[in-house]
């Protein structure tokens, strides 16, 4: 027996990767829109399970908004543990409201990460909607942006066919406009991000990371 | 002081560096086998006649395309380098800043020659000089560098890790020297060195602090007279590359441990 068999490896906490999604459930999202948006979900789940190191690190929160609130329907849970559930439709487009919850959910989740003693990375704040905020956007959108700016976490806007581009475009950091999502590739859209998490639950970066290339986005926008 | 690549799982030639035992081995990690990308990391031993030792490791970012080139290059200019002269007392910083503005010249000169940028060739730089009387660390990134003194661990410089994880210092980086961390410490009672990449980190780190069940067996495997240089790096990359030590971390591995004869 060599003496390298007895070397014993000490245990660590994985850091984490926290990815906020804001989800539009507004009525104009009903049909093949939602449909699209939970087979995007599960497939979501399904490609980071198959990364060993990603499904314990990355860690999914959803808000939803829709029928006049912005609901935390799934805190932040890592995709390992994470049961997607069918989402449904309803009512006006609370953007606004949705922001704002957000980075509520995503200052909660750092005191969390810091108070364990869990280093994290870069958290992403992912938006995906077809229409346009039907309340007060203005103050969240600006509170959003600032913490995109300081570095606090990455803020990317998805329009989905009948969204109001000029609108997201305002939401939207200037050094990363809004995308148009090209048809109803939500599928394609849901890979980009399990492979883009793949990628920041394994980086070590001095600069910038180099994401996959996007191939869900309408090029024009 | 001569300079002397220590092949792929293979350390010094005995005898080559009368006080210190050498044991190197570098292993490509399991994302890098999937995504087919290679070992980024890159590693050198040197030793003088007078028994002073060199150990140096670079690890090229996942984000640079040109990672193992850049890692490769940066451990030979570093190294070379710091052979010219002897380290005087309180020359190291300055020594440092030489080697490793040379090397960033070099690393330039050979993206421009590549048609690349430096950043293709980010990478890590950790230097551990240990003379008849002193320990001089240098350490550009993360990774660490652990030694033994009177029985007990102690990291010998401290990491840059960034705001948030996966977030270094690269030597090719403007920072680099203002953000080196540097020591300039006694030799008296150190008899073990460690010098790892960051792909070990979560193994033999707890968070911070070395984990001495992790080096002890290794020091005492280092330390073993029976087996020579090869068979001590064959042995250790077979440790680097087993399921058990796989399983915890999915990034290149480059361990180089130095024991006192």
């Amino acid at each position: 027996m060599s003496e390298l068999d007895l070397v014993q490896l000490a245990e660590n906490p994985d850091p984490r990767a926290p990815c906020l999604l804001l989800l539009d459930t507004s009525a104009s999202m009903s049909g093949g829109k939602i449909r699209g948006l939970n087979e995007g979900l599960a497939l979501f789940k399904q490609d980071v399970m198959n990364d060993e190191l990603a499904r314990r690190r990355v860690e999914l929160a959803l808000v939803t908004f829709g029928g006049g609130e912005a609901r935390v329907e799934q805190d932040f849970v890592t995709v390992e543990q994470w049961i997607p559930s069918e989402l449904r439709t309803g009512g006006s487009t609370p953007m606004g409201k949705a922001l704002e919850k957000g980075l509520e959910l995503l200052a909660e989740r750092k005191e969390i990460y810091k108070r364990a003693g869990l280093q994290y990375y870069r958290p992403w704040l992912f938006l995906i909607t077809d229409g346009q905020p039907t309340d007060d956007w203005k103050q969240a959108a600006a509170a959003m942006r600032q913490a995109d700016t300081d570095h606090g976490l990455i803020f990317f806007a998805v329009g989905v066919e009948g969204a109001n581009m000029n609108r997201l475009a305002e939401i939207a950091p200037e050094n990363r406009p809004p995308q148009r999502l090209k048809g109803l590739m939500f599928a394609e859209l849901f890979l980009w991000l399990s492979q883009s998490q793949q990628k920041v639950s394994h980086s070590r970066v001095g600069d910038q990371l180099a994401l996959p290339p996007i191939g869900w986005a309408d090029v024009d926008t | 002081m001569t300079a002397k690549p220590a092949p792929k799982a293979q350390a010094d030639s005995e005898g080559a560096a009368p006080l210190w035992r050498v044991t190197a081995a570098s292993a490509t990690g399991a994302s890098h086998l999937r995504s087919a990308r290679g070992n980024d990391d890159a590693y050198l031993c040197a030793s003088s006649p007078s028994g002073t030792l060199l150990l140096a490791a670079a690890d090229g970012a996942g984000s640079a395309r040109q990672a193992a080139a850049g890692a490769k290059l940066a451990v030979r200019v570093a190294v070379e380098s710091l052979c010219r002269l002897e380290v005087e007392p309180g020359s190291w910083p300055s020594r440092v800043a030489v080697a490793v503005s040379r090397v960033r010249r070099q690393l330039d000169a050979l993206a421009t020659r590549e048609q690349g940028e430096l950043r293709d060739y980010a990478c890590t730089l950790l230097l551990l000089l240990a003379t008849d009387s002193q320990l001089l660390g240098c350490q550009i990134g993360d990774g660490a560098i652990v030694v033994r003194r009177h029985g007990l661990l102690e990291r010998v410089t401290r990491p840059q890790h960034g705001r948030y994880a996966g977030e270094t210092l690269f030597a090719t980086g403007a920072e680099a020297l203002r953000g080196a961390s540097l020591t300039e410490a006694a030799l008296e009672g150190v008899d073990a060195l460690a010098l790892f990449t960051d792909g070990l980190e979560p193994v033999a780190l707890t968070g911070e602090t070395p984990f001495a069940p992790f080096f002890e067996p290794l020091f005492g495997f280092a330390a073993d007279a029976d087996r020579g240089a090869l068979e001590r790096g064959r042995a250790l990359e077979g440790f680097l590359t087993s399921e058990r030590v796989r399983s915890r971390t999915d990034d290149d591995l480059t361990l180089l441990l130095a024991t006192h004869r």
